[in-house]
């Protein structure tokens, strides 16, 4: 069953065409990468579905929602979250309450609630901090919790900022470019845990990707793009083997 | 789905006893250092000195929130300071009522304005927010002359003084001094407690990244223009108490220097930590008081230069410099007892609070 359905989506900043007539389906519990040649629109579509860029024509679906209709910090309401291509952290704050930044759509309470400590304020606070302290836990976080979240190296940052949008427990998962600037070990580890984290939290992903080994490996359907269209779908066998998608990538000799 | 859920051990201070003891040792000195000050100090310092720096404190800490914690410079909190005083100074004064009640017009006055220039704050950042600030300050005294048979104008308007209950047998200052510092005591609970809640995650994630804090949930316009809101009511509430101590107030007493005076203190004290404001009302109003006045047309110049030197010395401010003399204590020991540090334990107890 389609968890996310695009329909028609097209996107125009001024005389550019960021997105065109862009249409496909992601099923619930898939692995979908979105792959594609620089400036093909994959970025654009990740700021389409979380309500950063109007489109100016074409609908999405999701999970039963209308999600065009749906004001951007309520798309993790309804279970859409995503990390950042150029990491999108808080510098400001440790590790840990990034984390928990992440939890702040399913937890409750005011300016006022929080300044005098209603009662359901600190048990709320101490169960989000556990489920946080979990999460680093298993993405082998834990021991930098209090550590303001900048100045790490790259791979752990990129590591925190999943932590974080897992913590919005997620139906639909969008990475950005997870594995850029990661080194070629930390790389292959990064499939795996998206594969895990995928069967542990039930999610679905999408995810845009130049790794092809990688995508070739954990996607259960590809997409790609050219140009802000769809050129190809399928199968991660079958893109490779499309003609469309080879000459996308090496042109032609023609 | 939900996320497992492990069993955790307290974190912070709480896991070493003996942070924990130190912590305790300091709150406890300190605190009965605030209660002996206006037993210890005579009338002109209390009322001259501490007193003031504690509504500077309450209005630091307003400010600090929002240009601190959530990134949105106001040059403009003295009018907030302003609206404050002439609402208890008017109240009082003209209508008779009892100094306390009108804290309560004064802080729903000021945060109704707060939300007022929080709203298009929404769509200016950075220097030009600063600027439209700016022009509020310098507003504000023209306002006050202008409805001068309200306000009493360039003249001025002095009210009845605040007087201490016979029940306390306090002399007026010291008593003036004890409401001010637990009204600052409250103040500054509530918006630690604040800063460190969902509601305080998500105004310094929108200081860092509003986009990020966004798609994570966070309402941008909703959380900017309620810590507007909030922050021009501690000003207010710190202008209100100012009349408790200093019954008169004029046009020029809350002009654009006021509004410098309290974003210095945030600078100077240490943005974005919560003891900091405290730290910054306590040097910008004694630092004048030290420097020699033999020259009283230098003094000015000694204050910004004494300013420039903290800031190049201490650009974390007065709590960054502690926090980071600490760090270093703390490393050194550590290495001693050949004990490296635990991550985490970089902050000072003062510092963290």
């Amino acid at each position: 069953m389609a968890l996310l359905e695009v329909e028609d989506v097209t996107v125009r900043f001024g005389g550019l065409v960021g997105l065109d007539q862009l249409s496909f389906a992601v099923d619930e519990g898939e692995i979908c990468a979105l792959i594609g040649p620089n400036g093909a629109g994959k970025t654009t579509f990740f700021n389409v579905v979380s309500r950063i860029y109007p489109p100016t024509q074409g609908r999405i679906t999701f999970a039963g929602h209308d999600l065009l209709r749906t004001p951007g910090h309520r798309i993790t309401d309804i279970g859409v979250t995503r990390t950042f291509q150029n990491l999108a952290l808080f510098p400001g704050l440790s590790v840990l309450d990034n984390v928990m930044v992440g939890a702040h759509s399913r937890s409750r309470g005011g300016f006022l609630a929080s300044a005098v400590r209603l009662p359901p304020m600190p048990a709320q606070e101490r169960r989000l901090r556990a489920q946080a302290i979990a999460l680093l836990d298993l993405l082998d976080l834990a021991a930098l919790a209090d550590r303001p979240a900048a100045g790490l190296p790259y791979g752990t940052l990129k590591r925190i900022e999943l932590a974080r949008a897992i913590a919005a427990e997620p139906k639909l998962l969008m990475l950005d470019e997870p594995a850029s600037g990661l080194t070629h070990s930390e790389v292959a580890e990064l499939g795996e845990l998206i594969r895990r984290l995928r069967d542990r939290f039930e999610l679905t992903v999408v995810l845009v990707e130049h790794h092809m080994n990688m995508v070739m490996s954990i996607s259960e359907k590809i997409v790609v793009m050219d140009f802000g269209r769809k050129i190809a779908e399928g199968l991660p066998a079958e893109v490779a083997a499309d003609p469309a998608v080879i000459e996308a990538y090496l042109g032609t000799t023609s | 789905m939900t996320l497992d859920v492990t069993p955790v051990e307290p974190r912070g201070f709480l896991r070493d006893p003996k942070r924990l003891a130190v912590r305790v040792v300091i709150t406890l000195a300190v605190g009965a250092l605030l209660l002996a000050l206006p037993h210890i100090y005579p009338r002109f310092r209390v009322e001259g000195q501490f007193n003031v720096i504690i509504t500077y404190a309450i209005a630091a800490l307003g400010l600090n929130l929002l240009t601190g914690y959530n990134g949105q410079i106001s040059v403009g909190h003295g009018a907030f300071f302003g609206v404050g005083a002439y609402t208890t100074a008017i109240l009082v004064g003209d209508h008779g009522w009892p100094h306390f009640a009108t804290l309560a017009v004064a802080a729903a006055l000021t945060f109704v304005l707060g939300v007022l220039v929080g709203l298009p704050a929404l769509r200016i950042q950075g220097l030009y927010l600063a600027l439209v600030t700016l022009a509020l300050a310098a507003a504000f005294p023209l306002v006050v002359t202008r409805f001068s048979s309200v306000t009493g104008g360039t003249q001025g308007m002095r009210v009845s003084r605040f007087r201490a209950p016979d029940w306390t047998g306090l002399k007026d200052y010291q008593w003036k001094y004890y409401v001010l510092l637990a009204v600052a005591v409250v103040a500054f609970v509530l918006v630690r407690n604040l800063v460190k809640s969902r509601v305080g995650r998500a105004i310094i994630a929108t200081r860092d990244n509003e986009t990020a804090a966004q798609v994570l949930g966070v309402d941008l316009s909703r959380y900017k223009v309620l810590t507007f809101g909030i922050s021009a009511t501690l000003a207010g509430v710190a202008g209100a108490l100012s009349v408790f101590n200093e019954p008169f107030v004029n046009a020029e007493k809350y002009n654009i220097n006021l509004s410098i005076t309290l974003l210095v203190a945030v600078v100077v004290g240490g943005a974005a930590t919560i003891f900091g404001p405290a730290w910054g009302a306590f040097f910008v109003v004694m630092i004048p008081t030290w420097l020699p006045n033999r020259y009283p047309q230098l003094s000015p110049v000694l204050f910004g230069g004494s300013l420039i030197v903290l800031m190049i010395l201490a650009p974390g401010g007065f709590l960054g410099l502690v926090r980071q003399a600490s760090g270093w204590v703390r490393r050194r020991s550590g290495r001693r007892s050949s004990a490296g540090p635990s991550p985490g334990e970089g902050h000072d107890a003062l510092a963290s609070a």
